[in-house]
Order: C-alpha cells, then structure tokens, then sequence
C-alpha cells in the first residue's frame, strides 16, 4: 500500500497547456501516471497530444470529473489564478489536490484553505511543494521518478530537494509514499496529518520526517509522534546555521527570536523518541539502524 | 542563477561556492547553463573554486554542459557530502 496515490489514482493537469505544465504531465506520465486530462479556462474542447497520449482539455474541474473520472488534480497555473484553481478543485470535490506552485499570496492560500475546510471533501497538498510520489505506482507532481522504486519507508518533508536528496540516499530500500508538503507558512496536508497516514499503512515500516527552521510543526508533529506513532521515526531539520529574521528560501523558513530555530526542534523531536541526523547521509544512516534494530 | 553566483562571487568574504543541485522543477540542464553564463558574463572578475554537485532532472545533460564548457574554476563531483568537504578544503586554502 501507499498513502494518498497509487496505481488507482486518476489525475487531471490544471494548467497543462502552460509551458511547465506541459513538461511536467510528459515526465508524470512518463513515470507511469494515470493523467486523464487537463483543465484550462477557455481552452476546453481542445485535445492536446503528451508523451502519445491525447488528453482532453476542459474549461472546469467539474468538466473534467464527469467526463473522466478524476479524483485527484495538480496545479500548475501562476499564482496569480492559483486561488480559482484551487477553489474550482475544491467544488469538484476533487479527494486530491497537490499546488505546486510557488508565490502564491499567503491571504489566498488562506481563503481556498478555508473554504476546503468547509466544503469538507479535499485534502490538499502544498502550495510550493514538488507533490508526492508512491514509486513504481504514479506520481504527481514534479519529484524526478527514478530516484529509488517502492519499498517501506514513508517520507514527509517541507522540502523538494531534501526529499530527494533522502530518497537518493535510501534508494536500496525504497519508499512507499514521498510526499513535499511544500514550505510556505499555511499548507494544506502537514507533517502530523503524513505521520498519521504513515503509521496507518501496514506496508510502511519506518518513517524519516524532514523539517527546517520557522514556524513549530516539527514540535508539533513531535508531541503528535510521541501520543501515536509507534513505529520508527527518524528526522533531519535544515537550517542549523540560519541567522536570525531572515527568510531562508522558503517563505515560511525564519527564524523569529528564539522560535523556529533548528535546534528547538531538534530537542523537542529528541525529547519524542525521534533520532535526529547532522547531514542527510547521517539521517539515512540512523534509519538503517533503527529498521536493523526492529528486525533483531 | 547567473545573478545569484555573480553576487556571491563579488562578495569578499566568500572563498569557495559550492553549487548543490538535485534537479527538481530546475532541471540540471538550467543550472549548468546558469553557471556557464554567469562565468561569461563576469570574465575575469570571476576567481573563486566552484564545486558543483548536480543529481536529479536531466542530471546526463547538465553535467555535459559544465564538461563542454571545461572552466578552470569549476569542478565536478558526484556526491552532495565529497563537494561540501572539498568546498571546504578549498575555502580553508
């Protein structure tokens, strides 16, 4: 099994006629994705011709659904019309909606979280995240495929590269899910909710969360992961040599005063159980050792 | 890319760059081809190491661009832990 898309999963493209959006569907289908069409406002009724494959493209989420049986959406539109997007995704009931896209203003991501909250059917992943990837079963978003193939470790982290820097590094052992939540200060799906979905799998048996300074998720996640995980977690948090108040490639990456500094996290996911590695290297070391451990 | 490098190059204090990519929605390709023009652009203002590290997306492609450019100021390794060590050897020079 895998959490939150496997083989099963039927995606549309919003914005697939972009340029990024075009690059993106081909590798995604390339990787095996079932993409079943795209949405562009005002381009519907066109097909579209990716990787040998004719996609329809639809004027709306709710188009797309009736016509193709969609329950998952990715989004690669600007951040201008990402908020539309979203929303319009949210009124199809889409179960699955990932936002890569990066810049979009907090105050939207806000709203279109909200109203998700109350229509009550989403789960969102991002913004500003690569999307999440079940290996050798499909793949949304932007994480390169052939990394590593399946196998039991799940991953969650706020970071595109560090989530495939952790999976180059682990890649004998394989992934069920790697899923980006994206590093923008409100994001849909967070580290707890993946933790969760992480223990509930019986095929995942080990866990890396990947964290970094700003905001308190990671103590968050860590008194979450103390009251219900009890499978093996180990963790990595950039960002150890930050200076204070300034943003760090991620909008929501600061360190204000004395919160969100990489080494109150690190205690806080030490004071749960959780080891945590210096380097990405160290981090898959810790996890060979704790999966060793649980087999002896 | 060739801005980010021609700042970090003008800076004084700086001296070592190490360039740590695993291509995502930057695919390598781009980040090579950054690195080339920026070393055009500055010419011979440009005298700091350059130790990249590229994995990922069109991983193949980028690390041809930066072989075919052949600069005296950069150089190439595979692993994100052995071009931090030698970034730092260089900069403790």
């Amino acid at each position: 099994m895998a959490i939150f898309l496997d083989e099963n999963t039927k995606v549309i493209v919003q914005g697939m006629t972009g340029s990024e959006g075009t690059k993106h569907t081909r590798r995604m289908i390339a990787s095996g994705t079932k993409i079943v069409g795209g949405v562009t406002p005002g381009k519907g009724g066109q097909v579209v011709e990716i990787e040998g494959k004719s996609l329809p493209v639809f004027n709306s989420v709710s188009e797309a659904v009736a016509a193709t049986g969609a329950n998952a959406s990715v989004i690669f539109v600007p951040p201008k019309f990402a908020k539309s997007a979203v929303v319009d995704a949210i009124d199809a009931h889409l179960p699955l909606i990932v936002v890569i896209t990066e810049g979009i203003p907090v105050h939207d991501t806000a709203s279109f979280w909200a109203h998700a909250q109350k229509v009550g059917s989403s789960r969102i992943i991002g913004p500003n995240c690569p999307g999440l990837i079940s290996p050798g079963k499909s793949n949304i978003g932007i994480t390169p495929s052939d990394i590593t193939g399946p196998g039991k470790i799940g991953l969650v982290s706020k970071s595109g590269t560090l989530t495939y820097q952790m999976m180059y590094e682990l890649r004998d052992i394989g992934f069920t899910t790697a899923v980006g939540i994206g590093g923008d200060p409100i994001i849909g799906t967070t580290h707890i909710d993946c933790l969760k979905a992480f223990q509930d799998d019986p095929d995942t048996e080990a866990i890396v969360m990947i964290g970094e300074i700003g905001g308190d998720a990671e103590e968050r996640a860590a008194s979450f992961i103390k009251d219900y995980v009890t499978k093996p977690v180990v963790g990595y948090v950039a960002g150890f040599t930050a200076p204070e108040g300034k943003t760090m490639g991620h909008a929501g990456a600061i360190v204000s005063g004395s919160s969100g500094t990489a080494e109150a996290k690190k205690v806080a996911l030490e004071a749960a159980g959780v080891k945590v590695g210096k380097t990405p290297s160290e981090t898959a070391n810790l996890l060979r050792a704790v999966l060793n451990a649980t087999k002896g | 890319m060739a801005d980010g490098l021609s700042i970090i190059l003008g800076d004084p204090a700086v001296k070592s760059v190490f360039v740590n990519v695993f291509g995502g929605i930057t695919a390598c390709d781009a980040v090579a081809n950054g690195i080339v023009q920026a070393l055009a652009m500055l010419g011979d203002k440009a005298t700091k190491p350059i130790v990249v590290r590229l994995d990922g997306n069109n991983v193949l492609e980028g690390r041809r661009i930066l072989n075919e450019a052949n600069h005296p100021l950069v150089q190439q390794l595979d692993t994100m832990d052995g071009a931090a060590a030698k970034a730092a050897e260089l900069a403790a020079k």
